[in-house]
């Protein structure tokens, strides 16, 4: 099990450097880094400065070394707009796209789950062939559209949530459920074909033929089975909703990474758009950690495969 | 094993035959709007960027089907161009990924040992960053216009045809027939291109049905956030991020890029989940 543990640690360690080495080598193919991380306007002196700092005019490999030392301490470069150390602009917007993504995630299992089963209940019936087809609406719908959308309905319509994000809980609705659209949609999906294939089962026929209660029939026996693979995708969906969050941020002026990364972007600080992705991938490989170990907690057919 | 295949595939084609109401409503869709948009190049109703501004914002009417944005430009042939922009990335994007992703996933799965190691190492580093992320990270590096789209859409979409692909070659490379060629004396390419690639075509087929649809997708986030196809050029996402201000006084503006590029989604994604059944009738629903 220790084994198994550091050995995923050691792959998330080696995926963030994998990261970091792909936008190095992109950054240099392009030409010129100094103007990658530098705007349009820049003057002589900056590029200059930024050059030195790069260490623009040694070896590759001697850049490279630098970088790679550069990351493990952390520093990532500056960020122009902020005039600060990138990561530390990025971390402190962290916590906000943190928590949408948390609620993202929370509606996709709180809508998600009901739907499939119910789905499943009623296999091949007016209700599932309905959700299931609006299930493949909301898989295909853009999530900015679907954002706007939310907007001019819900908050300049009819009043009910605020337009923008950062006001407190209420304003967190419209774009935890823009966010998360997509992966209810996946939930209820993955809900319905994986409670239809425990319900085929023969564990169910027998406790079918000692008479248990539809309740019972599915409470106890199908709907724990069911839920393993929805337990390990939604854990999977995090990383997803964590980049679909600088859409849904854009959308809504949430203060979050995502907003951050938009207004790089428009000002071609790039040392910020890099830190986000070195940071996204950070958190997104350890999450898997942490998904697999539950998994293997909770499935005990894989739990003893690893010991 | 020959028997076994072809009742395969006659089981295939009679399935392929019996295509559902709702598959057919989709290919339907497909393809009227691949006509349509085509053949706007030769008769548009109006040219898509010219200016009307005295009749800006006109609702859907006789003259303008769709309305006209704020610019007083017609909105139907913006959205026509816009198609042919989506159907440009999709058939660039999606064919170079496809061309790149196929070709690893052979050479990896064929091979298997260290090629396999590495390249299915490089495709497990990259599906775990987001595609979004990647896509806005490659299209930062190398500056906002179409060409620049296109490439992120290929470096971050060939993965998934690696994946899975090498999957199914490594199947189909155990089995006797490609034995028997090795012996045969043919070529390790030849094998490949004869022996294993027209085998695992039904997957390639499958995924490309699933890609599409979130390459439209992508395509649109990033040109919604200013990092794809620049105006004054039509795009279903910047036609959106342009529509977003006049989302109440002009819904049209936002409603009509928006559901082309659902409709356009949903349809590929429909006959991709009917191919799926009909190439691999095991595999469950996601």
């Amino acid at each position: 099990m220790i084994r198994f543990i550091l050995r995923r640690f050691l792959r998330s360690i080696v995926v963030v450097f994998a990261v970091a080495t792909a936008i190095f080598v992109l950054v240099r193919l392009t030409g010129d880094p100094a103007s990658v991380y530098l705007p349009l306007d820049a003057s002589p002196e900056q590029i200059e400065a930024l050059r030195a700092d790069l260490g623009l005019n040694l070896p590759w490999w001697q850049q490279y070394f630098h970088y790679l030392a550069g990351l493990a301490q952390g520093d990532l470069g500056h960020s122009l707009i902020y005039a600060e150390p990138a990561l530390h602009t990025v971390l402190s917007r962290l916590p906000a796209t943190v928590q949408l993504t948390i609620a993202g995630l929370g509606l996709s299992v709180v809508i998600g789950v009901p739907l499939g089963v119910l789905a499943a209940l009623r296999h091949d019936g007016k209700i599932d062939s309905t959700v299931v087809s609006s299930s493949v609406v909301l898989q295909n719908m853009p999530s900015f559209w679907l954002g706007i959308l939310l907007i001019a309905v819900f908050s300049v319509s009819l009043g009910w949530f605020p337009p923008a994000g950062g006001q407190g809980l209420i304003s967190l609705v419209l774009p935890a459920a823009t966010l998360g659209a997509y992966s209810i949609a996946a939930v209820i999906r993955l809900t319905r074909s994986s409670m239809l294939e425990v319900l085929s089962n023969s564990y169910i026929r027998t406790a079918d033929a000692k008479g248990a209660g539809t309740g019972r029939r599915v409470g106890v026996h199908a709907l724990p089975n069911a839920l393993l693979p929805v337990l390990s995708f939604t854990g999977m969906q995090f990383g997803v909703l964590l980049g679909g969050s600088v859409v849904v941020e854009a959308v809504f002026a949430y203060p979050g990474m995502g907003s951050l990364v938009i207004q790089a972007v428009n000002a071609r600080d790039f040392a910020l758009i890099q830190t986000f992705a070195i940071v996204v991938a950070a958190l997104i490989v350890l999450t898997n950690v942490v998904v697999d170990l539950l998994s293997a907690i909770v499935d005990p057919q894989l739990r003893s495969r690893l010991t | 094993m020959m028997t076994s295949n072809a009742v395969e595939a006659t089981g295939r084609r009679s399935r392929l035959a019996a295509m559902p109401w709702r598959v057919r409503v989709c290919v339907i869709f497909l393809v009227a709007l691949v006509v349509v948009a085509l053949f706007s190049l030769i008769v548009s109703p109006h040219d898509p960027n010219a200016q009307d501004l005295p009749g800006r914002l006109q609702g859907p009417g006789a003259e303008h089907w769709l309305g006209t944005d704020a610019l007083g430009r017609d909105v139907l042939s913006r959205v026509l161009a816009g198609a042919r922009v989506s159907l440009l990335i999709a058939l660039a994007a999606g064919g170079f990924g496809a061309l790149i992703g196929v070709t690893l996933a052979l050479v990896s799965g064929y091979f298997g040992g260290r090629t396999d190691s590495i390249v299915m190492g490089w495709v497990e580093a990259q599906t775990s960053l987001p595609f979004i992320v990647l896509a806005i990270t490659v299209a930062s590096i190398l500056g906002p216009n179409l060409r620049n789209l296109i490439i992120a859409l290929v470096v971050t979409g060939w993965v998934f045809y690696a994946r899975v692909v090498r999957a199914e070659v490594m199947s189909v490379t155990t089995r006797e027939y490609i034995a028997a060629a090795k012996v045969g004396g043919q070529t390790h390419g030849s094998i490949m291109l004869r022996e294993v690639l027209p085998n695992v075509a039904g997957a390639v087929a499958v995924i490309t049905t699933q890609e599409v649809p979130r390459l439209i997708l992508t395509a649109a986030a990033l040109s919604f956030l200013g990092l794809g196809v620049q105006p004054p050029t039509a795009d279903w996402g910047n036609m959106i991020a342009e529509g977003k201000s006049y989302v109440v006084v002009a819904p049209w503006l936002t409603l009509a890029p928006g559901l082309l590029i659902v409709g356009f989604a949903v349809a590929f994604s429909t006959i991709g989940d009917w191919l799926r059944d009909v190439f691999d009738p095991q595999s469950t629903a996601l």
